[in-house]
C-alpha cells in the first residue's frame, strides 16, 4: 500500500503524448490492475489479520484465564508483577496468602520494597553503589539486580503484613514490551521455611551421621557384588591390618579375607537377605593382615539401582573378636560347671534364695534322694530336710568374700522319697542362677561315715570300760556279797534247825533286795553308757551328764583316796548334744583325770591330797565345764598333741590314744570348744563350752 | 562270848556279818573304816579282826600292820575284792591268818575262822 500510493502521483507528472498518453493508460491499467489486485489482497489481508486478531485475542483471553488460573493456583508462590514504575499490577493469591495483603490493598497502590527487609535491600543497594560509583536507589536496585544475576534465583527474606518474616527463593524477571521497552518487573517467590528447616534437619543428620561414623566403633563400608569395598575412614586398618586404600584400590577383596569355613553361611545370609528385606546380620571370621582371626560382625542394607539390579551394599563392621572370645569363654566354662554339675559325685541343688525352690538339681540328686528332676524341680527343699541352718547361713552370705562357700551343717537328718532318712553334710554358696539370687547347695551322704564314726565311738567306750572294769567289779562285787551273805546265812539257820528271828528276817530280806537294786543300778549306769548313740541332737542338761559319768567312777575314785568335788551350778541352761555322747566325753576327762594323780601318787610326788574337781557355770553366755586334777601334769610339747587321734603316752596295751581326740570331735559336733591347760608336776585342767540351746 | 571285829567301807557287808557271826556265837564289834577299827581294837581288844583290804581312808593293810604292832598275836583275817591276788599275798607276808574274797562263801568264811582259831590255840 505504500509502494502504490508514493509512485502513482510522480508517474502523472512526468508524462503528457498520447504515447505517453497511451502508456499512460496502459500503466494506469496496470496500476488499476495492480490495485485492484492490492486492494482484493489488502481486504484479504485486513479480513485475515482481524481473523487472526480475532483468533489472538481469543487465545489471550485463553492465555489470561490459563495465567491468573497458574497464578491463583499456585498458593505456595507468590507472583508479584509491577509497571515499570514499580506500582504493583499483579499480586496472585500466592502472594496474598504468603505476605497476608489483600489484592485490592495493593495493586496499583504499593511497590515491592513494602515486602522486602530494608536491611536486604540496603546491602544489594551499597553493593551495586559501590560497583557503579554512583547512588542506585529505588527500583534501580532491582533493575540493576537482575543485570547482575541474569535471572538466577537467590534467597531473600519476605516481611508479612504483621511483620513475621519468612525466607523466599526469588526470580526476578524484567518484563518488556513487545519491541523491547522495559514494562516492569516480575517477582516470582517461593516460601523455602520449609525447605530450609529441612535443610537444617538435613545438615544436622548429615554432621551427626559423620560423627557417629567418626566415633563408633563400627567401620562403615560400600561394598559391590563383586567383593569390592570402599570404606570412609581407616577403622578399618585397626582391625584388619589392610589401610582402605588397599581395598579402594581393588587390590583387595573383602571375600578373600572371609575365613573359609564361614564363606558359605555368609553367601547364605546375603543371598536370604536378597530373598527378603534386603538387610541382613552376619557375624564371620576374618583374617587378619598378620595372620590373626578376627570375629566380624557385619550389618548390611542391599540397595537396589532404578532397575532392580544390585547397586551396592551399605553397612558396617564391628569387631567383636573380645566378645566371641568371652563368649567362648562363658560358654566353655558354662560347659565345664554344667558337666561338673551333672557329674558330680554328690547331689547338687540350685534352689531361689527366698524360698529355696528347686531351680535344678543333678543325677546324682535324683539318685540319692530318689525322685526325678521333673518332681525336685518346683519342689521346695524343706521336703527333704530342715531349713533353718541354711536361712541362718543366706544371712551370712552377705558378709561373706563371694563365692566362698559355707558349709551349713555337718550332720543333718534328710529324707529320701518314701521317707526313709539319712545322714549328710550340708554346704552352700551363694550364686546367680538364670538372673535370679540363688544358692549352690551341695549334699554329702555321711551316713556311713557317722556309722564308722559311731564304731570308732562305741570301740573307744568299750576300751575305756574294759580300763574301767577292774572298779566296775570290785563295786558290783559288794552288792553281791551282801547278798550273797543273806541267803548262805538263811541257808545255815534253815540247815542247822534254828530259829531266825523276825528282826534278822525282816533285815536279810531288806539287804538282798537292796543290794540287787545296787546292782542292777550300777548294770543300768553301764548299760546306759555303752549304748550306741544316735546322730540326732537333743536338749541336754550337762550336770546330769556329769552325775551319770561320777555315778560310774565315783566308787574307784573313792577307793583309791582320791576327793572327787562337784562344783555345779543350779539351773544351767541346756546344750542341744546327745547325753551319751557328752557323758563319755566327762568319763574320758575323769579318767585322764584319775590316770594323772594316781600317777603322781605312784611317783611319790609331795603336795597336796590328789583331788579331782569337776565345775560347771556359765561363762560368756556358753555353759561351761571344767574337770581338774592335781596330778602328775602334762609337758607342754606333749600338751600339743593331746588331741590328735592315737596319741597316748600311756603304756602300750593300756589305751588307745583315741580318748581326747574323740572327745574334741564330740565337743566340736556339738559347736562347743575344748581346750586343755596343763603344768607339768602340778597338774591339767580340762574346759569346754558349749552354746546354749 | 569271844569278840570279833569286822572293818569294811560296806554297811550292807557289815550288816550281814553281824548275823552270820552272831549265830556262830561272837561278840560282834564293826567298823566302817580303818581309823574307827583301830580305834575299837584298842578299847576292846578282840581276838579276830576281820578288815577289807579296799577301803577310803586308812586301807586294810595298814589297819593289819597297826593292829600286828598293837597285839601281834591277834588273827587277822583280811578280805579282798575281785582280783585283788596281789593284796592278799602281800597280807599273808604282814601275817594275817587267812584272806577272803567277796563274794563270801559260808565255807571260806569257816575255814578262816577255823584258821584263826587255831592259832589262837
Amino acid at each position: 500500500m505504500e509502494i502504490l500510493s508514493q509512485s502513482s502521483p510522480a508517474a502523472m507528472s512526468d508524462e503528457s503524448d498520447y504515447w505517453a498518453l497511451v502508456e499512460e493508460n496502459a500503466i494506469l491499467r496496470k496500476e488499476i490492475q495492480v490495485a485492484r489486485k492490492a486492494a482484493d489482497l489488502t481486504a484479504n489481508l485486513v479480513v485475515k489479520q482481524f481473523e487472526e486478531t480475532e483468533k489472538v485475542l481469543h487465545r489471550f483471553q485463553v492465555a489470561n484465564a490459563q495465567r491468573k488460573a497458574v497464578l491463583d493456583s499456585a498458593t505456595r508462590i507468590s507472583i508479584i508483577a509491577t509497571n515499570k514504575d514499580g506500582v504493583i499490577t499483579v499480586f496472585n493469591t500466592g502472594a496474598e496468602h504468603l505476605l497476608g495483603y489483600k489484592a485490592q490493598e495493593i495493586i496499583g497502590k504499593q511497590t515491592p520494597e513494602l515486602f522486602h527487609l530494608q536491611s536486604e535491600l540496603e546491602i544489594v543497594r551499597d553493593r551495586l553503589s559501590f560497583k557503579y560509583g554512583r547512588q542506585v536507589a529505588g527500583l534501580d536496585v532491582f533493575f540493576e539486580y537482575v543485570a547482575q544475576k541474569r535471572l538466577a534465583p537467590s534467597e531473600w527474606t519476605y516481611v508479612r503484613k504483621d511483620n513475621t518474616q519468612f525466607p523466599v527463593r526469588m526470580t526476578i524477571n524484567i518484563l518488556r514490551e513487545p519491541y523491547g521497552d522495559i514494562s516492569g518487573l516480575l517477582f516470582i517467590a517461593m516460601d523455602i521455611a520449609e525447605i530450609k528447616h529441612s535443610e537444617k534437619a538435613l545438615k544436622e543428620s548429615e554432621r551427626n551421621y559423620r560423627l557417629l561414623v567418626r566415633n563408633l566403633p563400627n567401620c562403615v563400608y560400600k561394598g559391590y557384588l563383586d567383593g569390592a569395598i570402599d570404606f570412609f575412614d581407616n577403622k578399618i586398618e585397626q582391625i584388619t591390618g589392610y589401610s582402605k586404600e588397599e581395598f579402594l584400590s581393588r587390590k583387595k577383596n573383602w571375600f578373600s579375607l572371609v575365613h573359609e569355613d564361614d564363606r558359605a553361611d555368609t553367601q547364605e545370609k546375603f543371598k536370604k537377605a536378597l530373598r527378603t528385606d534386603s538387610s541382613y546380620i552376619r557375624e564371620y571370621r576374618v583374617k587378619s593382615k598378620t595372620g590373626n582371626t578376627i570375629w566380624i560382625q557385619d550389618g548390611g542394607q542391599i540397595i537396589y539401582g532404578e532397575n532392580g539390579e544390585v547397586e551396592f551394599i551399605t553397612g558396617a563392621f564391628l569387631d567383636i573378636t573380645e566378645r566371641k572370645l568371652a563368649e567362648k569363654a562363658l560358654h566353655e566354662s558354662e560347659e565345664k560347671y554344667r558337666s561338673l554339675f551333672n557329674s558330680g559325685p554328690v547331689p547338687i541343688f540350685v534352689l531361689e534364695r527366698e524360698t529355696l525352690e528347686i531351680l535344678d538339681a543333678n543325677p546324682m540328686a535324683e539318685d540319692t534322694y530318689g525322685y526325678s528332676n521333673g518332681e525336685l524341680t518346683g519342689m521346695l527343699f524343706s521336703a527333704l530336710g530342715p531349713v533353718d541352718d541354711i536361712y541362718e547361713s543366706i544371712s551370712g552370705f552377705d558378709k561373706m568374700d563371694w563365692p566362698r562357700a559355707c558349709v551349713v551343717s555337718t550332720r543333718v537328718r534328710h529324707y529320701q522319697k518314701g521317707n526313709t532318712p539319712f545322714y549328710v553334710r550340708v554346704t552352700a554358696c551363694p550364686t546367680r542362677y538364670k538372673d535370679r539370687d540363688a544358692i549352690i547347695l551341695a549334699t554329702t551322704d555321711i551316713t556311713e561315715m557317722l556309722e564308722k564314726e559311731a564304731q570308732l565311738l562305741q570301740a573307744s567306750k568299750m576300751t575305756t570300760l574294759g580300763e574301767m572294769s577292774a572298779g566296775i567289779a570290785h563295786e558290783l562285787n559288794q552288792p553281791l556279797n551282801a547278798i550273797n551273805m543273806g541267803s548262805e546265812y538263811l541257808k545255815m539257820m534253815v540247815e542247822n534247825q534254828k530259829k531266825i528271828s523276825e528282826e534278822n528276817l525282816v533285815e536279810v530280806s531288806d539287804q538282798i533286795s537292796g543290794q540287787v537294786d545296787r546292782a542292777s543300778e550300777i548294770i543300768d549306769r553301764l548299760r546306759e553308757f555303752g549304748h550306741k548313740s544316735d546322730f540326732d541332737k537333743e536338749k541336754v542338761s550337762i550336770n546330769k551328764s556329769v552325775r551319770v559319768a561320777y555315778g560310774i567312777i565315783n566308787q574307784q575314785i573313792r577307793l583309791q583316796n582320791i576327793d572327787l568335788n562337784l562344783d555345779l551350778e543350779k539351773n544351767l541352761p541346756l546344750i542341744l548334744a546327745r547325753n551319751t555322747r557328752i557323758e563319755q566325753v566327762i568319763f574320758n576327762l575323769l579318767t585322764n583325770a584319775l590316770d594323772a594323780v594316781t600317777q603322781r601318787e605312784n611317783a611319790r610326788l609331795q603336795g597336796a591330797k590328789p583331788a579331782i574337781t569337776i565345775r560347771s557355770f556359765l561363762e560368756n553366755d556358753r555353759v561351761t565345764l571344767t574337770v581338774s586334777d592335781n596330778g602328775i601334769g602334762i609337758a607342754q610339747a606333749v600338751l600339743e598333741k593331746v588331741f590328735e587321734p592315737f596319741f597316748t603316752t600311756k603304756e602300750v596295751g593300756s589305751g588307745m590314744g583315741l580318748g581326747l581326740s574323740i572327745s574334741y570331735g564330740i565337743v566340736k559336733d556339738y559347736n562347743g570348744e575344748i581346750d586343755i591347760q596343763s603344768k607339768e608336776g602340778l597338774g591339767t585342767t580340762v574346759k569346754m563350752a558349749f552354746p546354749c540351746a | 562270848m569271844e569278840k570279833i571285829l569286822v572293818i569294811d567301807d560296806e554297811k550292807p557287808t557289815l550288816s550281814m556279818f553281824r548275823l552270820f557271826l552272831e549265830a556262830y556265837g561272837y561278840n560282834v564289834y564293826t567298823a566302817e573304816n580303818g581309823t574307827e577299827g583301830i580305834e575299837i581294837f584298842r578299847t576292846e581288844k578282840p581276838a579276830i579282826v576281820l578288815t577289807d583290804v579296799k577301803m577310803p581312808g586308812i586301807d586294810g593293810l595298814a589297819v593289819l600292820q597297826q593292829i600286828k604292832e598293837i597285839a601281834p598275836q591277834t588273827a587277822v583275817i583280811v578280805i579282798t575284792g575281785h582280783g585283788d591276788t596281789a593284796l592278799a599275798e602281800q597280807a599273808i607276808e604282814l601275817d594275817a591268818v587267812d584272806f577272803i574274797s567277796k563274794p563270801i562263801k559260808k565255807e571260806a568264811l569257816d575255814a578262816a575262822l577255823e584258821k584263826a582259831r587255831e592259832k589262837l590255840g
